[in-house]
């Protein structure tokens, strides 16, 4: 068991104890996402035999290259269909790497992505840019502007010297929350005959997510992610305890300061086009957890491939039937979820 | 008082002061703790001993004076290098719940020659492996490696802890109240794993609550609003006067065979 | 009805028009009513003082002759002129209550959204919900304000006035050679119109089909695909540069052909508004759908 696979994971430096089941667990996670991109695609307010879907991505793809125009159906499962599947699964998996990351750093299993205000600034930021009627391309460019600032904000209420204690971060966080969500409320009475589209947008929606968005939104996925699971390991340590991890040589508070910014920068670029879809960033790494165990190096990784499987199959049932939302979706089915896993937890 | 080890060998603190928030938690302790020597740190509450251990740690930075490892001081170190050398066990050490034991005491070879202490830059070896493998079996906790944290005992946790202190292969363990919330066998269990660990050359430094327990010890350094009130062999230093002048209380030493007993009077 | 003792020669003959004009049914106070909240409310007297939370609502008094007893106005009623210089008293969302109770109004015209209702009631006003929602509530609600305000006789002249300007429009749009389909959006979410819904009457009225089917609602929100799927030759509500933005869309007839447009100033206030300028908006749809209509 410990040979050849160790090697190729030489960087991860050291061996978690692997069960032998993680691997075909991880390879049903692959296949449910596969699934999850082939329904996404496949399935639709509009019918389209799988025949004509796979015709359509050839010639989507063919598009690229020859400059060819699409028609009809192709268009539906190229420029809408497979950018929305995409973006769902870009915005799931950020939000879930940002969930795993967030728990393991503030060591809180009920933190989320949209701790210390991130969600409320972005959600402020964009209701602006809507309410004040500013183009499209300015939307996530002011949501993220919004979402660092409020994050700035909190870590300055939160510190204390040189550290930032969790608890004060995570009462920080509330407070720049509240006062966003207010200020964001005040903007939508003000701004009525948009109401409607910002509430939208505070629901979490993946309405018109093209190709184009999908590339903005990619470099913030990209990077806050892969800087999340860069540092697997250390959050791993961290779970020893602040005093532990710093005597292992562990730098606490500069890798609670590195996630929390990398985290930002992912959520509010999940947040950005998409709104705020609750309940995936907070459930996904707490499944992952049960099923395949707390190291963050399996975690991050895992809880990116159910949280993007998951987040396409709810947008999925958003567009299919009456519920029409995505965020309306995780929020209905997650709540649920969630109370049985606190039951299940204090079982245990 | 006087360092009965020499210079090189030892960890020192020299004239150390060190706040713990605002408050002069240790104030001018002068105190030298040997390798292949199993010290402990006693006193009443609040008498400085785990803000004295964080900084001999250098996790805590002192006001004035310093501590010396191995005859250098300990901020002249570099991080890898001080973190492999020293150890630390918390008094409530966090156990991930839902971790496999051998995980959690891989954890224990540490990040100190990680990029910014963040990135491991080092090919996982045999001989962490081999360091893992030797922890976990002078802990006795081999047989459940597989096992989540969550089902373990109280004193198969702690013994896990220690394993995750020992995996990095210090020249100190430096441990805060380590027999806290165990039942007395357990803690006596402790207490000998420690010592085989002093026998092979560790060095010890045990924040303890129980003067009995801290009977048992080499070297006692006791502690009294922050200074140093006595430091030598645990005869000279369980007197009842030294006791009295700390705790405020009166008490009797007894021998028992080659042991100390310490009994309250009151 | 009250009549002023200093009355000039002019006021009695007005007032005795209107006496007459209403002979055939003038309202007897008290007036007990269902309105659209569902409650019982019963006017003690002809109402001198109104305030009207619903631009439609003030669109129809002031068209049937009673914009005078207008005091106060919510902030969206625009038109006509008039109701433009009357105290504003807030949003459906934001209704400046001591404002409204500060008029000493006698009736408060409100929406059945919004929660203004109660404490007007217990402030001890007069509220009454009258709210048109569908095509031919525009109607029956203009008589409902008429029998209120006691002005039935100049509703039902305005609603027959209404019903045969639409006439006219409808004649030409109804043997129209080719009936383009449209889609029409609301707000960008995006959220369009049924068949059903006054607007989805009016774009029909207007000479166009609409891609949305009634089963999907009045308001309901559609899924992009759909829409590109139907393929409308119309987009409305949308200007053709966002539209064009649009993933997909940019090879869209309506697109393409130019056929994609924000609706004119003025025209997209009216055609969303249930109130009496509904012909106008008609019309001007009309001439937007079928042009060679119009020429």
């Amino acid at each position: 068991m410990r040979s050849d696979a160790q090697q190729s994971e030489a960087l991860t430096a050291a061996p978690v104890a692997r069960s032998r089941w993680v691997w075909p667990r991880t390879f049903l996670l692959l296949l449910l996402l596969l699934s999850a991109i082939v329904f996404g695609t496949g399935l639709g307010s509009v019918n389209i035999a799988p025949e004509d879907v796979l015709g359509a991505l050839w010639r989507g793809l063919a598009s690229q290259f020859t400059g060819a125009e699409l028609i009809s159906n192709d268009v539906i499962v190229w420029q809408i269909r497979l950018p929305r599947v995409v973006m769902g699964v870009l915005v799931g998996a950020s939000l879930s790497v940002c969930g795993g990351a967030f728990q393991g750093v503030f060591r809180n299993p009920l933190a989320d992505p949209y701790l210390l205000g991130v969600a409320s600034g972005s959600a402020l930021g964009a209701t602006l840019a809507i309410v004040l009627d500013w183009p499209r391309a300015l939307i996530p460019v002011s949501a993220l502007v919004l979402a660092l600032l409020s994050v700035a904000v909190t870590l300055s209420l939160a510190r204390e010297g040189r550290r930032f204690p969790p608890t004060r971060l995570i009462l920080a966080g509330v407070v720049v929350g509240s006062v966003l969500s207010a200020a964001t409320t005040a903007l939508i009475l003000r701004g009525e005959d948009r109401a409607r589209q910002v509430l939208a947008y505070t629901l979490g929606d993946l309405g018109f997510s093209g190709w184009r968005d999908v590339l903005t939104v990619l470099p913030y996925a990209a990077l806050g992610c892969g800087v999340l699971l860069l540092l697997a390991r250390a959050l791993d340590t961290l779970q020893l305890g602040d005093l532990t991890a710093r005597s292992l040589g562990v730098p606490v508070e500069r890798l609670r300061l590195i996630v929390v910014i990398a985290a930002s920068v992912a959520t509010a670029g999940a947040v950005a086009y998409v709104g705020i879809i609750g309940f995936i960033g907070l459930i996904v790494p707490h499944m992952v957890r049960l099923a395949f165990g707390a190291s963050h190096r399996i975690l991050l990784p895992l809880s990116a491939l159910l949280g993007g499987a998951l987040l396409v199959y709810a947008d999925l049932l958003a567009r299919t039937s009456p519920l029409s939302q995505v965020g309306i979706v995780t929020t209905l089915l997650g709540g649920p979820f969630f109370l049985w896993l606190l039951r299940r937890e204090k079982e245990i | 008082m006087t360092p009965s080890t020499p210079l090189a060998d030892s960890l020192q603190a020299n004239n150390l002061h060190v706040h713990a928030g605002t408050f002069p938690a240790v104030r001018g302790v002068s105190a030298s703790f040997g390798t292949g020597t199993f010290s402990a740190v006693i006193g009443p509450n609040g008498a400085g001993k785990s803000t004295l251990l964080r900084a001999l740690l250098g996790l805590n930075k002192p006001e004035s004076g310093g501590v010396c490892l191995f005859g250098r001081p300990l901020q002249s170190w570099s991080r890898p290098e001080r973190s492999r050398a020293l150890a630390y066990l918390a008094q409530t050490e966090g156990l991930p719940d839902s971790t496999k034991v051998r995980d959690v005491v891989a954890l224990g070879r540490g990040a100190g020659d990680w990029r910014f202490g963040l990135l491991p830059t080092r090919p996982w070896t045999d001989d962490d492996d081999a360091a893992v493998d030797s922890a976990l079996d002078r802990t006795d906790t081999r047989r459940f490696e597989g096992r989540k944290v969550a089902e373990l005992s109280g004193g198969e946790r702690q013994r896990v802890a220690l394993a995750r202190a020992l995996a990095g292969q210090p020249r100190f363990l430096l441990l805060d109240e380590p027999t806290n919330h165990l039942d007395l066998a357990y803690a006596l269990e402790v207490i000998r794993y420690l010592r085989c660990e002093v026998a092979g050359g560790l060095g010890v430094v045990a924040v303890l609550h129980d003067l009995n327990l801290a009977a048992r010890a080499d070297w006692l350094l006791l502690l009294h609003q922050g200074e140093v009130l006595a430091a030598g062999p645990p005869a000279e230093v369980l007197t009842p006067e030294n006791l009295l002048a700390s705790y405020g209380v009166r008490v009797s030493v007894l021998r028992h065979g080659d042991r100390l007993v310490i009994l309250p009077e009151d | 009805m009250r009549e002023g003792g200093q009355g000039a020669t002019m006021k009695s003959i007005l007032t005795l028009t209107f006496a007459l004009a209403s002979l055939a049914g003038a309202t007897t106070y008290p007036l007990t009513l269902t309105d659209d909240l569902g409650r019982k409310v019963t006017l003690k007297a002809e109402p001198q003082r109104i305030v009207s939370m619903l631009p439609s609502d003030s669109e129809t008094l002031c068209a049937i002759g009673a914009c005078d007893k207008l005091v106060g106005v919510d902030d969206y009623s625009d038109y006509p002129q008039q109701v433009t210089k009357l105290p504003k008293m807030g949003g459906l969302y934001d209704p400046k209550i001591e404002a409204i109770v500060g008029q000493r109004p006698d009736l408060v015209l409100v929406s059945k959204y919004g929660k203004i209702a109660e404490s007007l009631t217990q402030a001890g006003i007069t509220v009454i919900a009258v709210n048109p929602e569908t095509y031919e509530e525009v109607f029956s609600k203009t008589l409902v304000l008429g029998k209120i305000v006691n002005r039935e006789a100049q509703a039902k002249n305005l609603v027959t006035g209404m019903r045969r300007d639409i006439a006219k429009i409808e004649i030409l749009t109804k043997n129209a050679v080719k009936k383009p389909t449209a889609y029409y959006e609301v707000d960008p979410t995006p959220y369009s119109i049924g068949p059903n819904s006054f607007m989805g009457v009016l774009l029909t009225k207007a000479g166009a089909r609409n891609i949305i089917p009634a089963s999907m609602g009045d308001f309901p929100k559609v899924d992009p695909e759909f829409i590109v799927k139907a393929n409308p030759q119309f987009i409305l509500g949308v200007d053709a540069k966002t539209a064009a933005a649009r993933p997909g869309w940019s090879s869209m007839t309506a697109i393409k052909s130019g056929k994609a447009m924000a609706l004119p100033k003025g025209l997209d206030t009216i055609f969303s508004r249930p109130g009496p300028r509904m012909p106008l908006a008609l019309a001007q749809m009309a001439k937007i759908i079928h042009p060679e209509l119009f020429k």
